[in-house]
């Protein structure tokens, strides 16, 4: 999270007043649809202008930051939507399994976030895909407990157990 | 436990060890005879009676481990010892009933993510190029508190999973709080997971293990039931600074015979050096949980070299544990400076006086205390150096100062005063000797060996290196002798060093650093040699190696930093080590998975301008998944809510590396974050196009 670090300007920015047109805002919300693994450009563009609209239904007249804001959350709920229907998720307060479903998505080589939004045969093909690689960071548990030894010492304190 | 056959007789065992005493023991004697001889000869005054007490101690500590090195030397002469792990028949009577599951478990705190997972790479190839690497999986155990150090890893993990098709294989997983610090860690790991596999090779962040080292040490296991424990004797690799190389060096060419020399007489109680080591899970689950001790730091709160106490529980609950003398395949890295080396010394230094309080432990063997008290000693020595040398200065000052006298009551003739030159020249003499000596033993190991002493550069390039080295070591060791005993010190005055991590990454000093470093110890050079030039001239000659090594630290530092230089000395083909020679599959593998892993993280951050890993949508999805399903307190939201307006409004530096972390532990606060990093509209934001 370098933007979270000193060196970084990134995050003591974010208060600063947004100065973006109307072009740079497209730009980057189209940008960050490309980041969520986007490659058509045509389909890209559609949503760009799908989110702006409902932003700005949203947002009234609030400043082109706070619209910019509300903009790539539109995106990002249009995303998890579209991914949750393709891999058959039901819907849930629990933000992990969509999470880890995103993740495997954008960090997968070779896997295109296109077809999320295609409805045809791609999406069955990709929720294999996402299946298989699907994040496991821990194996199933199997504890063995491990109770602390006793120690006794001449001249120290003891240990309690 | 039950007992399994053991080829082991217990007479091999006390004979070794009572040669081994005896030898140290007489050959302390022998020395403190002459030293004695000496001194008694006007009756022993306070100044030589606390000198008497300084050698026996010094003595003792240089004697085990000249011992130790003759009798590696002696051993490998005579082509190997059979006592030893790797070449003992199998004591297993029965098949096991199902295959062994092996645990490469590394815990790591803040590390650099790059060489991490490079090296965990090289491994995991490693070990599916040996054909048996089902039997294993590996586990990440991070202790990171470092918020980008965090994420950085995490994805590094996945990257890790997707390339080698290893989901389900290769775990991470980062403590909330990190309790007990390493020994805590893996303590966690079996408390969770510890029945699902029979063994852990336990790694350190800069451990590398050929996959064949990690297959043969699983055999070893299996065909030994009575064995808790087997620590590979890792190997210093993959270096470039002078210092490190020349370190890397002394570490391969003098290595086998103490290794040996250890296995001579250790046996099966040997030690366990806290990585680089497999372990039967069971046994260590049973015996090694590890309290707090009663009362605060230095010898009360967690136990920090936590490696040597579980060895000695392990043994004494009468399981084996040996080191393995004959096992090649295992490395590790060394601190690139003499800075970064005092530094990894400090932490050790407190970990190992803290086994002073073990030594008082009922329950525990002479052998198990011995093994503490040794561990004491390899700091403990440095400030007893330190006094041994102000003694025998102010023991010399006063000798200068007495006037002798010719001419006792009705004598007719002059009494000459007796010389104890020859008696004191000896036991210095003998002193150097078994300090050098084991250097000779290697030399001579290599002229019979001319095909191995070839990866050294031949008989020439390695007789000029351990020459070289010799001289280094000697300038360096009064600088280390000041570094141990300050620490030494500062520990026993109650000033608790913390962990923090280890400096790994080659960086030449600058001039600036290295007179701040080292700057107390010219100072102390130049005047213990102005003053016992002044007012002892005949004692300054003596001590000409300890002041030049002191009065020259500042560009011996520096110089040695470099890698430049490190890199020069090798195409010289001086410090050449084996590994260096003929790169090891392991290592060409690592240095493989730099330069990938480097080229990786290059190409997202092209992407992503300046911010990263909150930002990047992927990096920050995967951190979401893997935070731990918490319902979060109303006072603690309100902090969270707190935290990000004071990050918005005041920026990064305000906050400390803990609310950082609190901020990103969060899921909802980790999604507002992620979104407010989007919507900057700065160019700091993530650039569009």
């Amino acid at each position: 999270m370098t933007m979270m670090a000193e060196a970084s300007p990134g995050m003591s920015e974010i208060s600063q007043p947004s100065g973006m047109n109307e072009a740079e805002l497209r730009e980057q919300i189209g940008h960050y649809w490309k980041m969520l693994g986007l490659t058509n450009e045509d389909l890209i563009a559609s949503l760009t202008g799908d989110c702006l609209s409902r932003a700005r239904r949203l947002a009234g007249r609030a400043s082109q930051a706070e619209l910019l804001r509300r903009a790539l959350e539109e995106a990002q709920r249009r995303f998890d939507h579209a991914l949750a229907s393709a891999i058959g998720m039901p819907p849930s307060n629990d933000p992990h399994p969509l999470a880890a479903a995103r993740a495997a998505l954008l960090l997968t080589p070779d896997l295109s976030a296109d077809c999320l939004f295609a409805h045809d045969d791609s999406t069955r093909e990709l929720k294999d895909k996402l299946l298989a690689c699907l994040p496991r960071s821990t194996p199933e548990e199997s504890p063995l407990p491990m109770t602390p030894v006793s120690f006794r010492f001449w001249l120290f304190k003891s240990t309690d157990h | 436990m039950s007992s399994p056959p053991r080829f082991l007789s217990a007479g091999v065992i006390t004979a070794r060890r009572s040669l081994f005493l005896v030898l140290v023991v007489l050959t302390a004697f022998l020395a403190l005879a002459m030293i004695t001889s000496a001194f008694l000869q006007n009756g022993i005054t306070p100044t030589e009676l606390i000198l008497l007490i300084l050698y026996t101690l010094l003595i003792l500590w240089v004697s085990t481990s000249f011992w130790t090195a003759t009798l590696g030397f002696w051993v490998l002469l005579r082509g190997g010892d059979k006592y030893s792990i790797g070449r003992m028949p199998p004591t297993r009577t029965e098949a096991a009933s199902e295959p062994a599951r092996t645990a490469l478990v590394m815990p790591i705190y803040n590390e650099d993510p790059t060489r991490v997972t490079a090296g965990l790479r090289a491994i995991w190839q490693s070990l599916q190029e040996t054909g048996r690497g089902d039997e294993f999986e590996l586990l990440i155990l991070s202790d990171t508190r470092d918020p980008d150090c965090w994420m950085q890893e995490e994805a590094n993990w996945y990257r890790m999973c997707v390339d080698f098709n290893a989901h389900g294989r290769i775990f991470y997983r980062n403590r909330e709080k990190n309790v007990a610090r390493k020994s805590g860690n893996l303590e966690d790991f079996c408390h969770r997971w510890g029945a699902r596999y029979r063994y852990m090779v336990v790694l350190d962040a800069d451990s590398i293990m050929a996959g064949e080292t990690l297959v043969k040490m699983v055999d070893m296991m299996e065909e030994h039931p009575g064995v808790a424990l087997i620590q590979s004797p890792p190997l210093p690799a993959n270096h470039k600074s002078l210092f490190s190389r020349i370190l890397q060096f002394a570490s391969n060419f003098y290595g086998d015979i103490f290794i040996w020399g250890i296995n001579y007489w250790q046996l099966s109680s040997s030690g366990y050096w806290g990585h680089n080591a497999i372990i039967r899970i069971e046994p260590f689950v049973k015996h090694c949980g590890l309290p707090k001790l009663p009362g605060s730091e230095p010898f009360g709160g967690e136990i920090f070299s936590h490696d040597t106490v579980e060895a000695a529980l392990l043994r004494e609950a009468g399981w084996e544990v040996w080191i393995a003398p004959d096992l090649k395949g295992s490395y590790e890295e060394l601190p690139p400076t003499l800075i970064d080396y005092a530094k990894r010394d400090r932490r050790w230094c407190q970990g190992n006086l803290q086994h002073l309080r073990m030594v008082f432990a009922k329950g525990f063997s002479g052998l198990s205390r011995l093994y503490f008290l040794m561990g004491v000693m390899s700091y403990a020595s440095s400030p007893l150096w330190l006094l041994f040398l102000i003694f025998t200065g102010f023991e010399a000052y006063v000798m200068s100062q007495t006037m002798p006298v010719y001419f006792f009551g009705d004598n007719l003739f002059p009494v000459w005063p007796e010389s104890y030159t020859v008696e004191m020249t000896t036991v210095l003499f003998v002193t150097l000797a078994m300090l050098f000596l084991p250097k000779v033993w290697s030399l001579i190991l290599g002229l019979i060996n001319w095909r191995g002493i070839k990866r050294y550069g031949g008989i020439f390039r390695a007789t000029l290196s351990v020459l070289l080295e010799s001289i280094f070591s000697m300038l360096t060791a009064p600088v280390l002798m000041i570094y141990q005993s300050k620490f030494v010190f500062a520990i026993l005055m109650r000033r608790s060093v913390g962990w923090p991590p280890q400096n790994r990454d080659d960086h030449r000093l600058s001039l600036w650093e290295a007179i701040q470093a080292h700057g107390e110890h010219t100072l102390i050079g130049v005047v213990a040699g102005w003053i016992s030039y002044q007012y002892v001239p005949g004692f300054f000659l003596w001590l000409i190696p300890v002041l030049s090594g002191l009065v020259l630290s500042i560009p011996l530092s520096m110089l040695s930093s470099s890698a430049a230089v490190g890199v020069a000395a090798r195409r010289l083909g001086l410090f050449l080590s084996p590994e260096e020679y003929q790169e090891p599959r392991v290592i060409q593998l690592l240095k493989e998975n730099l330069i990938i892993v480097e080229a990786a993280e290059e190409a997202r951050l092209a992407g992503m301008g300046e911010v990263r890993n909150v930002a990047d949508p992927g990096v920050c999805a995967l951190h979401l998944a893997l935070l731990p399903n918490r319902p979060v307190k109303k006072r603690h939201r309100h902090q969270l809510r707190a935290l990000v307006y004071q990050l918005v409004e005041e920026g990064p530096g305000k906050l400390s590396p803990m609310d950082k972390r609190s901020l990103i532990s969060d899921p909802e606060t980790l999604v507002k974050l992620h979104t407010l990093s989007w919507s900057d509209g700065d160019s700091n934001a993530p650039a569009g196009g």
